[in-house]
């Protein structure tokens, strides 16, 4: 489990020393700046933030709501190009789409005239993999989450649990070690969430992932992560890494006095955020609010 | 004439599927009713002939059914409605193929949508019934200046829907697909393209009637065969039970093929009616 849960970096100066060792790092974000123009106005939207994850690591963004998190993720999946600024991904700089990594976000941007297992296969069918080969690897991941016997259905004919689990799904069948999670469970009805947590940390701990989820769920946070980053409101930069020295596995049920004690660590520095936010939430503007998509 | 104008909203909005099955299993009571309008129409129209309008002016269920058995007697009701359907026909596989092409061209190239983007519109409210001068000019009055009016209008409809269903598919899935390292060949075939023949069916559901009001159209300002010219000469001859044999005898064919398209609609994109009986 390469020390998950000796990981000891809980400065910003340690993280910053993390980006060191490159063949360690899973993903490194060097002094990453990001401006947005919206209607001739320019927002900056993540301001020199550096960052990275260990492989195998899971890591957690929290912060207020439009502070550039999602951005970041944008940023990770080559989707959104920095002004300033290097993202590697196993020791290769991002360069457009990023192949290496799997990204789920609330939407689960499931082709609806597919079937489970057709959507399933479709990253197999893009590299070009004989029909035999995508099916059997498709049925298996299938399986893995859970929804063996369900390939023939359609996206449709499913329950938002079941649909995020077979986009989780096409995410894992072309073998990513890396998943950018934004609010993946954000839409889920408590159980199902609780479902999903627990499905995504058995497969995170079996598969060895490398995970950077944005999420507004403190709990959501503490539970799945080895590292949680505290963010600014926008223009995002680091305001706190907070390590998580739970032992694994977790029980995402379970909440020690331990998880409480970093809860309330965690949202000190987040409330202040929120109250400075409230204050000046008129001069965000618009770009702020579309940064939540 | 202006139902011939198109109506851009129309074929980009879907009522659901529900509609058609609401019927068959609606309550029998509902059914009798529409029975007994069914009946009550000819029968009102029987009654008022001669007695409150006169025959010359709406004629009588009896004379319509006179002319439209005189009519396929003699063989005219046939190669009428042959001379239609083959307009009707060609002019929506050409307005379909081009639409389709057109349309996935313009919509999937940034270039050449910025470049006609401004068209669209105006194009589309132009009455495109005032072309038909033009096109009696270029081709004569032919068969083929028929078809070429019908595919035109047919073109604007499919164009619109196969457009606007490329730009509806959500940025999520163009990512989803993107980041699974598709090219853009790869990115139309397994995305834009799938997408838009959900809204290809949409468009063709508008696009087959108003094929029919085209090509009648056409027959009745100028054409020497078809349904459209039959309508026309009865009219010219104050023939008014040959006017309503005419508009019966196109309206067959024309709601037959409105409801083709709905059954083929509901047979091949089950996951569309799924989805529209979702909240």
């Amino acid at each position: 489990m390469n020390g998950r849960s000796l990981n000891a970096s809980t400065t910003w100066n340690d993280m910053q020393a993390d980006m060191g060792c490159g063949s360690k790092d899973a993903l490194s974000l060097a002094d990453i700046t990001k401006t947005f123009r919206y209607r001739g106005e320019w927002y900056p939207t993540v301001a020199d933030t550096s960052l990275s994850a260990r492989d195998g690591e899971v890591v957690s963004l929290v912060g207020p709501s439009g502070c550039g998190k999602s951005t970041l993720l944008n940023m990770i999946a080559g989707l959104v190009v920095p002004d300033t600024g290097h993202i590697a991904c196993g020791g290769d700089v991002v360069r457009g789409p990023n192949t290496r990594v799997g990204y789920l976000t609330q939407d689960d941007a499931l082709l609806p005239w597919r079937t489970v297992r057709s959507n399933v296969a479709l990253p197999l069918e893009i590299r070009g993999l004989p029909r035999s080969e995508r099916r059997a690897r498709a049925m298996d991941i299938l399986g893995q989450v859970g929804l063996g016997g369900f390939e023939r259905h359609y996206p449709a004919q499913l329950s938002g649990g079941m649909r995020k689990r077979v986009s989780l799904a096409r995410t894992l069948v072309s073998d990513v070690r890396t998943l950018l999670l934004d609010e993946p469970f954000g839409a889920l009805d408590a159980q199902t969430r609780v479902l999903s947590q627990r499905l995504l940390t058995s497969l995170v701990e079996r598969m060895q992932l490398t995970v950077v989820l944005v999420t507004h769920d403190l709990d959501e946070a503490i539970t799945l992560s080895d590292r949680v980053v505290v963010l600014s409101r926008r223009p995002a930069r680091i305001l706190d890494v907070v390590s998580i020295p739970l032992a694994r596995p977790r029980d995402v049920t379970e909440k020690s006095s331990e998880h409480m004690h970093l809860y309330r660590q965690i949202w000190t520095t987040l409330a202040e955020q929120l109250e400075v936010k409230q204050e000046s939430e008129r001069d965000l503007g618009p770009a702020a609010r579309s940064e939540g998509e | 004439m202006s139902a011939l104008r198109d109506r851009p909203g129309v074929a980009s909005r879907r009522k659901g599927g529900q509609a058609t099955s609401k019927v068959v299993t609606g309550d029998i009571a509902v059914r009798l009713y529409q029975a007994a309008l069914l009946l009550a129409v000819p029968l009102v129209w029987h009654l008022a002939g001669g007695q409150w309008v006169s025959e010359d002016v709406i004629s009588s269920p009896a004379g319509v059914y006179g002319q439209l058995v005189s009519w396929f007697d003699t063989g005219e009701a046939v190669s009428a409605l042959g001379a239609t359907l083959t307009a009707v026909g060609r002019g929506l596989l050409l307005g379909v193929v081009f639409g389709m092409l057109v349309g996935l061209a313009v919509a999937l190239a940034p270039s050449l949508d910025q470049l006609v983007r401004p068209l669209i519109a105006p194009l589309f409210a132009l009455p495109k019934t005032a072309l038909m001068p033009l096109f009696i000019l270029w081709f004569g009055i032919t068969p083929r200046q028929r078809v070429v009016f019908t595919a035109v209008v047919v073109f604007f409809f499919i164009f619109y829907s196969v457009y606007n269903g490329v730009k509806e598919v959500p940025h999520s899935m163009d990512n989803a697909v993107r980041m699974m390292g598709a090219t853009r060949y790869k990115l139309a075939t397994s995305l834009y393209i799938p997408a838009s023949l959900g809204w290809l069916i949409a468009g063709l559901r508008i696009a087959v009637p108003y094929a029919f009001v085209a090509t009648t159209t056409a027959e009745i300002v100028a054409s020497p065969e078809g349904v459209g010219h039959l309508i026309r000469l009865s009219g010219d001859l104050f023939n008014t039970a040959g006017i309503f044999a005419g508009i019966i005898l196109v309206s067959v064919p024309a709601v037959a093929a409105g409801t083709a398209v709905n059954v083929i609609e509901n047979r091949t994109a089950p996951w569309r009616l799924q989805q529209a009986a979702r909240p």
